[in-house]
This record gives C-alpha cells, structure tokens and sequence, in this order.
C-alpha cells in the first residue's frame, strides 16, 4: 500500500499541495489526471523519494522513501515523461543497472524490447524519444518492483506501440502491485486506469472507480442541451457531446468528459455522483466553467 | 545481488558494484588522458630523441596524474545534478551512503593506485621507445615511498575539497571549487598575517612593513619570531590542512549528496 498522508509540499512560498491524502491500494491502475501544473509529475516523484515533503508522511509498503533505503527504491520503478539513458548498451546497461534490483526478470525485459523492437546493437542515449520511453516501459515492467509510476507513458509512442503498451500495461496488474499512470492522454488509456484519480487546486478532487462512472455517468451525444440530467456538455461540430447523470447507463462513461467535468463543474459531478437531481445545464455555465478552467491553467503555468 | 543484501542498510556487494560502473565511466578519459601523454612524449623522442616527461625527476608526470585525479574528483557528482539523469541517479538502488563512499573510493585510493601503475608503465614504455629511437633511455618515474605518500596526502586533502564542490556545485564544479578555496586559503593567510601582526607591533613595535609570504610551516611574516610562536603556528596551520578541511570536505560533500533532490527541473 501506498500512502500520502496530510502532505504539504510547494515550489517557492505557494504550496502545491496542502494536507493532501491519498491512499493506493495493490492490485489497482490508478490514473492520475489534473490540468498542466496540477502537480502529477510532483507527487510521483514525492512517491519515489526523489522530492521530500515540506510536512506529512509518504509510506511505500511501510517504509519511507525519503530515506533512500536501497530495498525501497528497488521496490519503486519511476519512468519519467522524458527519460534519460547513457551511452551504453542495453546488454551493459542490463549488467551495470539490473544487478540493483534482485527482482529484475531479464527474460521479461528481453520479451519486452523485443516486443518494443528495441535495437540491442545501438547505444541507448542515440534512441529516440519513443525508443528511449519503450526502453525506460521494459526496465520498469521487468525490474520486479511492487510501486509502477509512469509519467505520460504514452507520450511519444506510434499508434502501435501505444497498443503493445496497453496490453504490456495489462499484463503488469499484479495483487501486489501498485501501478500509477499520469496523463493527459486518457483517451488512449481509459480502459486500463481504475479508479481515476483527480488531482486539482492541491488536493485529490475525485477519486472515481469505473464502476461508480458506469453506474452513475454516461456520455452521450446530443443535439441541444436543454434536457435534464446533463452534467457537462461540450459544442463540438454536429451536437454536444454530453456527460449524463445516469444510474441505468448502457456504455461506460467518457473519461475525458467525466476530466473536463470535474474541473469545470466539480459541484454538478458531485451531486450526480451522489444521485442527486441536478439543475439544467446552461451554455453560460459551460463557458464559465472553461473559462475557469483556462484561468486555472494560467495561474499555474505563472506559479511554475 | 540477492534479496538478503537487498534489506541491508549498506551493502559492500553495491558500494563495490558502484564504484566499478564508475571505473566504466571515468576509463575512456583516463585511456584519452593517457594517449595524449603517449603521443606529446613520442612526438619529442621523434624530434629530440628523449621523452620529455621523463625528464628531472618526472614532476610532470606527477603533475597530470594527481591534477587529473582532482579533475575526475571535482566532476564525481556531475550526473547528480543533471536534470534528466539525476533522477535515475537518485533512484538507483544503493544508499546515498553507498553512492558517495563509491566516489569516495574511487578517487582518493583507487584512481591514485592505478593511475600510478599506468603512469610507470607509460614512462617505463617510452624509456624503452627512447633507447630504441637511440636515445639515452634508463629513466623511468618512480617516486620513492615517502614522497609517493606524501603527494597522496596532499592530493586527497584537495580531492575531498573538490569531491565536496562536486557534491555542492552544478555546473563548474572544477573553477567553482577552486575559487572557493582560494577563498579560504587567502582568508587564512590574511587572518594570520593580522594575528601575528598585532603580536608583533605590540612586542617591539615593528609595524605591517614585512614581506610577507606563506610557505608552509615556516611561517608567514619574517623569520625573526619567536620559536615557540612559529610551532604553534605550524601546528594551527597542519590542523586547519590535514585535519578540520578534509573532516569538513567529507560531512559536507556528503550532506550534500544526503540531501539531494530533483526540484532544479521542471516538475
């Protein structure tokens, strides 16, 4: 298990987190999702140990990251949005780096770069960007560790590594496994990331599991949004696509709507999420809530 | 690596293990470092029949070997500070402990012991290139024990000082480093010129007029001190070198390495 526990942490004076709490159960994908600035990248890395908390408690399966213990960061795989490799083989980077984790499964990082068609001949640092991510993927998945934090892992990726990906990601799930994926990009991996976790205005807003959004949300397109039960609703070139407060829904709900809806209208998404009968939804309240949205994303970009 | 050694809050298995990827990475500059010294030497036995490092006493040989061993020191901790690889460096699994006493190793007993063994190969090779090339050949650097002990002192009291800048500075660690001490050696010397100064001018009235020079234990001002303050000055001086400098150099340095995190980047 994993845990945050009333976590203070900031760049500068502004806090970036306040008394954040966040408990990570094995066995789960959680998918990390807020706004640029929001702090994903932050906390996965206050969850390597690599940053320490101003106050509170990080726990890795009960032991402190900040400490640096060789047996935690063997137990911790962290795969940055852009990661960097030396000049080296993979077979030397394998006899230099791998010999830190006992429980790195050589067979499964080969299976892996060959399923990466990784190039075994070429020094790593003349990789490409999607090269060096799929080579930091297969070292992450095949170095046994129970923590997986993954970092835009889909950023860069051909459309067919980003499916070699999802069923690499797949196979990963373990019971005694945690795995954290920040993105934006949730589209390519929303039918992976369970629960969803929304990270905004320094605290965790929604923790959302796909079986409460089926049960509670659908998406659906529309061709006004003068109906009830809309929770969010965003014009695009034929209609609205629309995020529906439905306790019967057929399909699965829209994660990118269910996103856009909890930063934008946080107080209809939870009322909807608690059964709640909601008020209709206005354009006005649409803009504001995107306008919001962009000011949002400004002052964090100026806090950076 | 087994589980077991895993657990274990320091592991000589990783310390060991660090310092050879170390070796990896310091060798292609050591191997460069050493071609060029081969080549500079087999230029002047082609021109004057005689290899110019093996001539004297073979101080210059000396000279590169320990000045690159503080080079090599005062860039130890350079991947640290990166802002990409920094982070594969402090998520590597082995203590920070571990990391630092693997520089530690490395730099102030290894690097001196083998680059010595190198450094007599090399001139022994080019004695051998002279001879052949009909020079006079026979002279090989080989420093006696004591002069060989001494110059390590001295060199691992610099190289913890620069393995410490290292650790503290990003970028530049070498000038950086060397600034600082300069700092602190010519603020030493001002501090005693001043001390010994005030003793003088209050004993017999001399005033600040002195030449004034540092060589060591001998004093600072004039030669016409009293024994017993030029002793004690000596011992002032060795502690501040051998004792409280390289003491500091290594909690700092490896405070620094402790307390390192990734906030310089972009989050």
């Amino acid at each position: 298990m994993v845990q945050f526990q009333r976590l203070t942490f900031g760049y500068g004076e502004k806090p970036l987190f306040q008394n954040l709490d966040l408990t990570l159960e094995p066995g789960t994908v959680y998918g990390l999702l807020g706004l640029n600035g929001a702090g994903k990248t932050s906390l996965l890395k206050l969850a390597t140990g690599a940053l320490r908390a101003e106050s509170g408690g990080i726990s890795v399966f009960g032991s402190d990251p900040g400490r640096r213990e060789a047996a935690c960061l063997a137990d911790i795989a962290f795969v940055p949005e852009d990661p960097w490799l030396p000049a080296i083989k993979p077979s030397v980077w394998l006899d230099r780096y791998a010999v830190f984790r006992p429980g790195f499964d050589r067979e499964r990082f080969r299976a892996l770069s060959n399923e990466f068609t990784l190039e075994a001949d070429k020094l790593l640092s003349k990789y490409s960007y999607g090269q060096r991510k799929k080579f930091a993927l297969a070292a992450a998945f095949a170095s046994g560790a129970r923590l997986l934090l993954l970092d835009e892992p889909t950023n860069g990726l051909d459309i067919p590594s980003k499916t070699q990906f999802r069923r690499v990601l797949a196979s990963a799930v373990d019971p005694e496994r945690v795995v954290v994926v920040s993105t934006h990009q949730v589209r390519d991996l929303e039918s992976l990331i369970d629960p969803a976790v929304i990270l905004h205005g320094g605290r965790v807003l929604f923790t959302l599991s796909s079986e409460e959004m089926s049960a509670k949300l659908a998406s659906s397109h529309l061709s006004d949004i003068g109906g009830p039960g809309i929770v969010y609703a965003e014009k695009d070139a034929v209609g609205w696509s629309a995020l529906l407060a439905s306790g019967d829904s057929n399909g699965s709900a829209d994660l990118e709507l269910v996103f856009n809806a909890a930063i934008t209208a946080p107080d209809r998404l939870a009322a909807a999420l608690r059964g709640e009968t909601l008020s209709s939804y206005a354009a006005d309240g649409r803009d504001a809530g995107l306008a919001q949205m962009r000011a949002q994303m400004r002052d964090a970009t100026e806090d950076r | 690596m087994n589980t077991t050694t895993l657990k274990r809050k320091f592991s000589i298995e990783r310390t060991a293990i660090l310092i050879r990827n170390r070796a990896f990475e310091d060798l292609p500059g050591i191997l460069i470092g050493a071609g060029l010294l081969l080549g500079i030497n087999l230029l002047s036995i082609v021109a004057a029949k005689r290899a110019v490092f093996n001539d004297g006493s073979g101080q210059a040989w000396t000279f590169f070997l320990l000045g690159a061993g503080i080079l090599f020191s005062s860039y130890a901790f350079k991947g640290m500070h990166d802002g990409k690889s920094g982070l594969d460096w402090i998520l590597l699994p082995a203590t920070p402990l571990e990391k630092y006493l693997a520089a530690l190793i490395e730099y102030i007993i290894l690097y001196p012991l083998v680059g010595a063994a190198l450094t007599l190969g090399l001139s022994a090779l080019l004695s051998l290139f002279e001879s052949m090339a009909g020079g006079r050949g026979g002279r090989i650097w080989m420093p006696g024990f004591s002069d060989a002990l001494r110059a390590w002192g001295e060199y691992a009291v610099v190289a913890l000082w620069f393995l410490a800048g290292s650790a503290t500075f990003r970028r530049k660690s070498f000038l950086k480093s060397a600034g600082v001490l300069m700092a602190y050696m010519l603020v030493m010397m001002i501090g005693f010129f001043l001390v010994l100064a005030s003793r003088r001018s209050s004993a017999n009235g001399v005033v600040l007029n002195e030449m004034f020079y540092m060589n060591g234990r001998n004093g600072f001002i004039g030669g016409s001190f009293p024994e017993a303050v030029q002793s004690a000055l000596g011992t002032v001086v060795d502690v501040l070198r051998y004792a409280v400098l390289p003491v500091f150099s290594l909690g700092y340095g490896y405070l620094r390495v402790v307390e390192k995190e990734v906030r310089d980047e972009v989050q």
